[in-house]
Order: C-alpha cells, then structure tokens, then sequence
C-alpha cells in the first residue's frame, strides 16, 4: 500500500469513505474496520498507535451511542428495528436504535483510522507534489502537511498538560455537564497556549533549516502512476459506484 | 586572515524584558577554530547562537545594536535562511528541529531547500548518518527515535546542508559519555579536515579537551570572560548546605523495592529503594531517561504501584483515596505553561481547592493565605500570561502549596528561568521546608542541588546509583560521572 501512488490512495480512501457514510447496518461499518486495520497493518501502523489517537474520542462515542439509542421507533427499514426493549418516560430504547448507534460509533472509528492510515502510508513529499499539481504554492503545502506532522506532538502536550492537570486533582469525567465542561476548559487552553507556542518554535527551526532560501526546492520523486495504481484505482472507482448504487435503489446495508 | 567571526558590543533586549539578554559582548574567532560557550542557566547563551545567524532579531524581535560579521557578511543585511547555507545551527531542542516524516526526509529537509542536486542529497544522507552514528537509520520514523537519537539526528540534519560554519546549542546534553565522546571526537574531525569553524554551547570543557581554542563565559548576559581555556576563571561552586539533622521518626516518603517499564523489554524502574525523611530536601538527579520522571509520577499515583512498596507518611499508598493523595504528595511540573488556564493568578491558586471540593468560604481563605505566602498578593488580580515565566512557575507552585501538600515533589522548578525568577521560586521552596514540608526536587544543576538541597539521589538507568547527604555528594565523583552530573574540581569549590 505504501508504494500506491498518491492519487490512488486518495482514490482508495473515498471509496472508503463513500461505504462508511453510505450504509447504517454496523456489520457494514465492522467490515470496513477490518479492512482499514488490514491496510493499517500493511502500512506499519501499530494497534497501541491506533488506540491512542481514539481514547479521547471515548466520552463522545458513548453519548453517540446514548442519544441514538433512544432515536424513536420510525425511520428504520426492517420492522424488527422498531421494536421497544425499554422506555422510561417520552426516552424509548429500540433495537434499531441501538444498532444505529453501533454503526455511527464504528463510522467514526473507520474515519479516524482512515485517516491515520493515508498519513502513515504516505511521505510529506507526495502531498507536497500532489498540492503543486492542484497549483497550490509550495510554502502553503509545506504548511498544510507540517500542521498534519505536529498532530502527534499536540497529542503529547495534551497529555502532558492532562498528567499537570491531575496532579492537581481535575477529574474530567466526575461531576455534572458544567464542571466537565470546565475540566476540557482546564486542559484546552493550556493546549491552545502550547499550539501557538509550538508554531513560534517551529517557524524559527524551519528559518534555520533554509525554508524559504528560494521559492523552488529540489524534487526527489515524482508523482507516476504505475499499472498497480490503475488496477487499484479502478477497482476504488468501482466499489464507491457500487456503494453508490447499492444506496440509492435498495435495502442493502439499512437497519 | 580575516576572522570566521568578529562581534563588536552586541547588545539584545527580548521585546518587553526590563533587561538586556546580552549586554556589550565582543569578540574575534579564526577560520577554523573552536569557541565553547558557557556560563549558568539563562546567561544569554541561547540568544547569543541566535544572534550570531540573524535568528535575532529576524524570529525573535527585540532591540539589538553592535555588529556582528559571520564568514565576512554584516549578519544584519542577510536573510537568516541565506546565512543558513554556510552556517548551520542545531538547536537547544531536538524536538522542534526535526521536521521530517522518516529520517531521510528530514535529512533531505536542509540540502533541498538549498536546490542541492538530488544525486547530491542522497550520497550524502548516509554519509553523515554514519558520521553521528546513525547508519542505516534512513527510513525509520522520526517520532520514534530515542532522546539522544534525535539529538545525533539534529546534529546530521544540519551537515546534511554541508555548512563551513556550525553554532551548536547544548549538542550533547540527551548524550551518554560514549556519545559525547564520539560528537567530540566528529567535530574535531570537521574542524581539522574542513577547516570548519565552531561555536559550542557546552560547559563540559573538560570532556571537550583540545577541541576548544577559545572560551566565552556569559552570566547575567555580560561577557565575563573570553580567550583561551586554560586561563578561564575557574567555575565557582557554593560549598554543600550542611545538611542538619531531621527530628526522628517515619520518613515522609519511603520507597521499597520499585519495578516499573513501559514495555516489559526495556524495564525503566530496577528496584528503586528510596527514603524521603519528614522535612528532608532532596535532589533527584540524573541523565534525561534515567527514569526520574517516571519514578516521582509514582509517588501521587499518577503511575500506579504495581511492584514494589511506596509509604506516604507510613500509609502505603494503595490505601489513600485520589484526592487525599493530591492533597498529600504536591506535584509541580517542570513546564507552569502545561496548567496554567484560568483568568487570574487567584483563580488559577483555587483551582486545585475547588476540585478538592471545598467550600467557597475554606477556599478563599486559603487563596488568601497562599497569595500572601508566596508573595503574590500584588499580582492576585492580573493574568497568568501577562507574566514573566519566572512568575508563572511561582503561581504553578503556589496552586500546589495552597492544597498544604505534607510532601511536594517538583520537577526541574528552575528552567528557563532567570536567576531572579530561580532564587525566588527556591526561596519559596526553602520556606516551605522550614515549614515542615518535606521536598523531592528534580534538578540537572549542580549548583542549584548543592546550595538548597540536604541530600542528593542519583539516578541512572533506572537504578538509585547514589543517595548521601548533601555535604558527601562531591566525595563521589565517579558516581555523578556515569549519570552525566559534571562534578566540579576541588580548587572550584567555594570554601
């Protein structure tokens, strides 16, 4: 997968995307995750690395999984998914609800590890030639990929700031929805302090390193598809058509 | 021969600061020769290697005057990346410098910018991989290198771009002895074969040997000395505080026997036996990895125990609750800007109060008593970042000593700071201790251990290597050696 050409990565990776939006059932979506961490394996991206870019995401995919849960009973295809298990007031749990939250959770996985897979499979410089060939300038795509690169970096800050911010006793899951909210406070400002930090010490370590002695710098590759790029590419353009298709004229991978 | 380097009374003042970071400096250095920088933390070194490639002013404003001519060029009339063809810079911080994916690509980073030939760029990657002692690291990512391994790539990255002119800032402060040994070793080598001239901030002379030609000693940003090492004035180091005895009892903090890794094959924690007595001062020390970090992350559960024994005031440690523990083991890290949120130095000071959920009555009376104990009662109102760092890192401390910590563990509270700032962030430290709170420090200065500490720790590779009171510390000089401590020589020893 590495050695894909960049365009038909990014072909690949809609295609991907083009199932994961199309379809609710979550056995679609569990199908995808096991083809994205398949291609995660291809291109050396450890489950521990995958792990820890979803962990803060937790909070948010479990109140996905609460408000779907109690969608109401309309809107789902099979009748079986309108089925109450248990309701408390005007709050109705179904089946189909939750299996409608399963789906959101695990499309929001398969979106995260997309993207982490396309980074770690691709270098700096295929997005940098890729951005030339759109006619971006090569010092917004140098920006636009650097910011991608210090993803990681902020992630380490942010949990620095977490470990500080522990020591002195914030607990951000304890309490009501205003004092978690004042606890992610706690932990982004500081964050948002570090970022503009981070960005200062960058821009002198790139001076120092010559960026921007010319307006050109010296191509080590060119983009080239080869036939592997045209097989690949075709069978993403197939699959996202037949995702398509499959979404628009029938039942196939509804709830 | 025209000199490599000639400065004629420069003078910088940061945008903002009250005084000059350097003040009147001047000095000539040959083609190809060696100047080693030195002086104690926040003399102006840093800002001096910026100076000397137009960083200063161009990516830190300030007010400059004097002349400063690298290579024959007014360093004034260049772009710092034009200067940056002839005169590479490794920074202070690997981490920053580092801008590649692999470690080809950061390589390549520097000679691509200056439009060197691609054939050029890749005969030369695995040469000067080789020549830190990389080889065959090319493709492996960048973000998983070790400290020193980023340090020897920081140093590759910038003669990746072949310069003639190399300013190094703490180049070997993530290396063990055998690394350092080796850059020394490297740049001498690029001296002699390339007549390549150096400028090294470093203070390990010493090591450094016939390396070095010239010397430049900095305090305060004044020009304390300049010429040849051996008629250097001598390094003087305060005499060890007498440690005093301690009233008898339970230690505040008795560590047995501690195991800990991150990953089981490379174990980080070998058995660490340690006591910390009830109103004890002591300093952890030690290489950056040896495993102090991880080991005071134990001592308020921000690591869990897991082999081994910790005692918190004769409590083990499993059986206090996650607040109580807060409130009884105080943890001040080294970077205030990693906590520091709220709209206001008092805000900030209640915050850890309020999450210990007192009430509102109990927590301004204690944001009272801390404003005023620390002596930051005349700035209670003004925001965090509108202050110096040196007053920031008194705030971080101050919103730990208002939770009335019995034992308060601080990492590295003097860096980055200007000696004003450091003496009074360790007064407040002294002040506590005299007060009956036992202190665990963190510190990579000497200096700073000897004058406040009352017994010195040593770690390295995970093992105590060392643990005497402060008046025995320099007895063991083999000792703070082999954990990268530089101990002075007898004669530097104040009396």
């Amino acid at each position: 997968m590495t050695r894909l050409d960049i365009r038909t990565k990014l072909l690949g990776a809609t295609a991907l995307l083009v199932w994961t939006l199309a379809f609710n059932h979550p056995l679609v979506q569990l199908g995808l995750t096991g083809i994205l961490l398949a291609l995660a394996a291809g291109a050396r991206l450890g489950i521990g690395k995958i792990l820890s870019r979803l962990a803060p995401l937790a909070p948010l995919l479990l109140l996905i999984c609460l408000f779907t849960g109690f969608t109401g009973a309309q809107g789902f295809v099979n009748p079986e998914n309108q089925t109450e298990l248990w309701h408390w007031g005007s709050l109705t749990l179904t089946r189909g609800g939750l299996l409608l939250g399963g789906s959101f959770i695990l499309r929001l996985i398969n979106m995260v590890v997309l993207t982490l897979v396309l980074l770690a499979a691709t270098p700096l410089d295929d997005f940098i030639l890729l951005f030339v060939k759109l006619r971006l300038s090569r010092t917004l795509s140098f920006i636009i990929t650097t910011a991608i690169r210090f993803v990681p970096e902020l992630d380490r800050k942010r949990q620095l700031i977490l470990t500080a911010q522990k020591a002195r006793g914030l607990d951000s899951e304890a309490g009501n929805l205003w004092q978690r909210l004042r606890a992610r406070m706690a932990v982004m400002v500081p964050l948002m302090v570090n970022a503009i930090l981070l960005a200062d010490q960058l821009s002198l370590a790139l001076m120092n390193r010559g960026f921007g002695y010319d307006s050109q710098w010296t191509a080590l590759s060119s983009l080239r598809a080869r036939k592997r790029d045209f097989l690949v590419g075709f069978l993403a353009l197939a699959g996202a058509g037949l995702g398509i298709y499959l979404t628009l004229t029938g039942y196939w991978g509804k709830i | 021969m025209n000199p490599a380097l000639s400065i004629t009374d420069l003078t910088f003042t940061y945008k903002g600061a009250d005084a000059p970071a350097l003040e009147g400096i001047s000095l000539e250095l040959e083609p190809g020769k060696a100047l080693a920088v030195t002086g104690p933390a926040a003399s102006g070194k840093t800002s001096f290697c910026l100076c000397l490639k137009g960083l200063i002013p161009q990516a830190r404003e300030g007010k400059i005057s004097g002349t400063i001519h690298a290579l024959g060029k007014d360093v004034s009339r260049f772009r710092a990346q034009t200067l940056s063809k002839e005169m590479g810079m490794v920074l202070q911080d690997p981490e920053v410098q580092i801008v590649g994916r692999t470690v080809f690509e950061d390589l390549a980073f520097g000679p691509r910018n200056f439009l060197v030939e691609a054939e050029e760029i890749r005969a030369r990657i695995p040469r000067v991989l080789d020549q830190v002692g990389l080889a065959g690291y090319e493709d492996r990512a960048t973000m998983d290198l070790s400290g020193g391994e980023k340090q020897r790539l920081a140093v590759a990255g910038v003669l990746a771009s072949a310069p003639s002119f190399l300013i190094l800032d703490e180049p070997a402060s993530e290396l063990d002895p055998a690394g350092r040994a080796r850059l020394y070793a490297l740049l001498k080598q690029l001296k002699i074969q390339k007549n390549m001239t150096l400028v090294i901030v470093d203070s390990r002379l010493e090591e450094m040997g016939d390396l070095i030609e010239q010397v430049l000693v900095l305090d305060r940003g004044q020009m304390i000395y300049s010429g040849p090492p051996q008629d250097r004035p001598r390094r003087e180091v305060p005499a060890p505080k007498v440690p005093g005895t301690l009233p008898a009892g339970p230690p505040a903090l008795s560590i047995r026997d501690l195991h800990f890794a991150y990953d089981p094959a490379h174990p980080v924690l070998q058995g660490i036996d340690l006591n910390l007595d009830t109103g004890g001062f002591t300093a952890l020390m030690g290489h950056n990895g040896a495993g102090k970090t991880s080991l005071v992350k134990h001592l308020n559960g921000l690591i869990p125990c897991e082999r081994g024994e910790i005692r918190v005031l004769d409590r083990p440690i499993g059986d206090y609750a996650s607040k109580e523990l807060t409130s009884t083991v105080g943890f001040v890290f080294q970077n205030p800007d990693h906590q520091i949120f709220e709209s206001s130095v008092e805000k900030e000071i209640a915050f850890g109060l309020v999450n210990q959920g007192l009430d509102r009555v109990e927590v301004a009376r204690r944001v009272d008593e801390t404003l005023e104990y620390t002596g930051l009662s005349p700035l209670r109102t003004r925001h965090p970042f509108t202050l110096g760092k040196g007053e920031r890192q008194l705030i971080a401390v101050a919103s730990i000593v208002a939770l009335d910590p019995k034992v308060l563990v601080v990492d590295e509270p003097t860096t980055g700071l200007d000696p004003r700032g450091s003496q009074a962030v360790m007064d407040l430290l002294e002040r506590l201790n005299a007060n009956g709170t036992a202190i665990l420090f963190i510190s990579h200065d000497l200096d700073l251990v000897l004058t406040h500490a009352r017994c010195l720790a040593v770690l390295d590779q995970g093992k105590i290597t060392l643990d005497v009171p402060i008046d025995q510390a320099l007895d063991h000089r083999s000792a703070l050696e082999a954990a990268g401590i530089l101990p002075p020589s007898p004669g530097e020893v104040a009396p």
